[in-house]
């Protein structure tokens, strides 16, 4: 059911995001045109103008497309479960569970892909082939200078971002949806309520990273020192693995709470009109 | 066993009481009529068999399970509001029907939508009041169900529609299933009923068959209903 | 036959009637084939219960009859639908001198309107 689910999530949300993500690509072509005009020949100060604005506005889009993913994945949310479209959701033969988890799955991968996207953009507008090549090597050779030529730790590192990234960002997601959850179960005021619970929710988890930071920062210390009196290797990556794994297991209870909260809230304060 | 039993079912937000204890069986092959003014409990009684809502004390079952993804499976809902995503087209609609219930009749939602000549690239938004209401009730009607929860079908429609609407649900429910029809217009029910509750301020007040109304009271529900709901 | 169901009597029997007179007024032919109790029930605007009762009284008061697989048919036999078209006429000839007599009207009365054709009131 998991994957029907997705499916039609997918259907539903696939309308807005695609163009949005070709009308970037296409910026992004037209920014390096201007980019190399703006390189070989000089131009009327006008010109010159309306070019550097474009380039602004290319900056906008790249921006506006993780703006539209979340206005997309709070709206979808909202009309689906707690509008009218709710009475057909909420009484499909399927797990509540299996809703909320196809919506966090299909929000992470349009998340991930307008990352992807951008990173495209960015890199056709500004990046020539051979200042590609040049920067990626020296951003191998700096990671290798920094893992003290070891790969295996700089692959561990960069998976290990990833794996953190996307509980981050789910995490993110579950923030909005316990939100609305919440909000939604008031008989009035249901948005007001949601947007104040999102400001509620997401301060708690900040001040929670806060307070266990600063807690663990001292034993972090300690960790990667007793490791290099062990005769480990002391490194910039391996403190900063460390750091990401606080970071990875807070966003991971975040992301349990929030689920909970809107998992409760669905089931047991349900409020549809 | 029966198609849905209520014992003891209570709900109460805050302090507002929407139902009081209520104790009902609705048995299999009937259509029953949940007939009650606006405010009376009937739609709380249909949101809670349909697990939209929880209890706040007592049960109800829908052939012995409590609402879930099981008794989902079994239970047609129209609720009085649209609830069918504008934003589908007719196939769309289908196809989303037929992923996720396995009694969808697609063929018999074809023939019933091709009868009221709605193209299948027809989007719901594009579509009048009138028509949604029909395609949402012929997606609930083309589902082989045990038991069909129609609240308020004919609330607000013309007299055609009206007619419409009702030989749709006599026309295709199965004839073991049931089917539980809320309304506060009862003339306009009333011949397709077979079975009768009255239902106010949270309480059943009374529950017979229409035939005994009519035989034993000589007169038709609706005058009764009229009756007993006189302010 | 039109459904104009009355609020005072049972929809079922109401349904009886009518079919009682389709039979007596040779509507509905001896031997005809009935239409499914769905599809008389949805023409009637009727719960096909409630046809279905319907249909078994008349079945039981040997006016219709079941063959097992191919449906229901009207009688074929004359003396059922002589019975029932004389039961008819003498409920009307019951209620009608039951009201002529309200009026006023004696029996000779009354044979004599019907002689000369003649009508106390415009409406049939």
């Amino acid at each position: 059911m998991l994957r029907k689910l997705i499916k039609h999530e997918f259907r539903a949300t696939a309308r807005l995001l695609p163009l949005l993500f070709l009308i970037v690509l296409t910026m992004s072509v037209a920014v390096r045109f201007a980019l190399e005009l703006l390189n070989k020949a000089e131009l009327p100060f006008v010109l010159q103008l309306l070019l550097m604005l474009f380039m602004g506005l290319f900056a906008t889009a790249l921006v506006a497309v993780f703006v539209v993913c979340i206005v997309v994945m709070v709206s979808r949310f909202k009309r689906n479960l707690l509008g009218d479209e709710g009475y057909l959701t909420m009484t499909l033969p399927v797990k509540l569970s299996s809703i909320i988890w196809a919506k966090i799955i299909v929000s992470v991968i349009w998340i991930v892909l307008s990352a992807i996207v951008d990173l495209i953009a960015v890199f056709i507008a500004y990046f020539t082939n051979s200042s590609i090549v040049a920067s990626l090597g020296n951003l191998w050779d700096y990671l290798m200078r920094l893992s003290g030529g070891n790969a295996a730790v700089f692959i561990e590192g960069a998976v290990e971002l990833i794996v953190v990234g996307l509980i981050s960002v789910v995490a993110i997601c579950l923030n909005f949806y316990a939100a609305l959850s919440i909000g939604h179960g008031f008989a009035r005021g249901k948005m007001g309520f949601s947007v104040l619970f999102y400001f509620v929710l997401s301060t708690a988890a900040s001040v929670t990273r806060i307070i266990v930071l600063a807690v663990l920062g001292e034993s972090v210390f300690n960790v990667t020192g007793v490791m290099f009196l062990l005769g480990g290797i002391y490194d910039a990556i391996s403190e900063w693995r460390i750091q990401m794994a606080i970071y990875g297991g807070l966003a991971l209870v975040q992301s349990a709470v929030f689920y909970f909260l809107t998992w409760i809230n669905l089931k047991k304060r349900l409020n549809l009109e | 066993m029966a198609t849905l039993e209520c014992i003891g079912l209570t709900k109460r937000y805050g302090s507002t009481e929407a139902l009081d204890s209520v104790n009902l069986t609705i048995e299999p092959g009937k259509i029953t009529g949940l007939l009650g003014p606006n405010g009376s409990g009937k739609t709380t009684l249909i949101k809670l068999a349909n697990g939209l809502l929880t209890p706040t004390s007592g049960k109800v079952l829908i052939c012995g399970s409590a609402p879930g993804v099981e008794t989902k499976r079994i239970v047609s809902y129209l609720p009085e509001r649209l609830n069918i995503p504008t934003w589908m087209t007719v196939t769309q609609l289908l196809n989303y029907y037929q992923d996720f219930f396995p009694d969808f009749d697609l063929e018999r939602a074809r023939t019933m939508l091709s009868n009221l000549s709605i193209g299948e690239n027809m989007r719901i938004r594009a579509m009048s009041k009138g028509t949604r209401e029909k395609v949402q009730l012929i997606m609930v009607m083309s589902r082989r169900a045990k038991l069909y929860l129609l609240d308020e079908p004919i609330g607000g429609v013309d007299p055609a529609t009206r007619d419409y609407i009702l030989n749709t649900i006599i026309g295709n429910y199965d004839p073991e299933a049931s089917v539980v029809i809320s309304t506060h217009l009862i003339q306009d029910v009333e011949t397709v009923l077979d079975d009768v509750v009255f239902i106010n301020q949270g309480r059943i007040v009374l529950r017979s068959t229409v035939d005994d109304i009519r035989e034993k009271e000589g007169k038709s529900v609706d005058a009764l209903f009229r009756e007993v709901f006189r302010c | 036959m039109d459904w104009n169901f009355r609020q005072d009597a049972p929809i079922y029997s109401q349904i009886i009637e009518g079919f009682k007179l389709s039979i007596a007024s040779g509507e509905l032919r001896p031997g005809e084939k009935l239409r499914s109790v769905r599809e008389l029930a949805a023409w009637a605007g009727v719960n096909p219960n409630t046809m279905q009762r319907a249909l078994s009284e008349l079945e039981r008061e040997g006016l219709v009859y079941a063959q097992r697989t191919s449906g229901r048919y009207v009688t074929e036999e004359e003396n059922s639908v002589a019975r029932v078209r004389r039961q008819l006429a003498s409920e009307r000839l019951s209620e009608f001198t039951a009201f002529m007599n309200r009026l006023g009207y004696a029996g000779e009365d009354i044979i004599g309107f019907i002689k000369e054709g003649e009508k106390p009131n415009g409406n049939s």
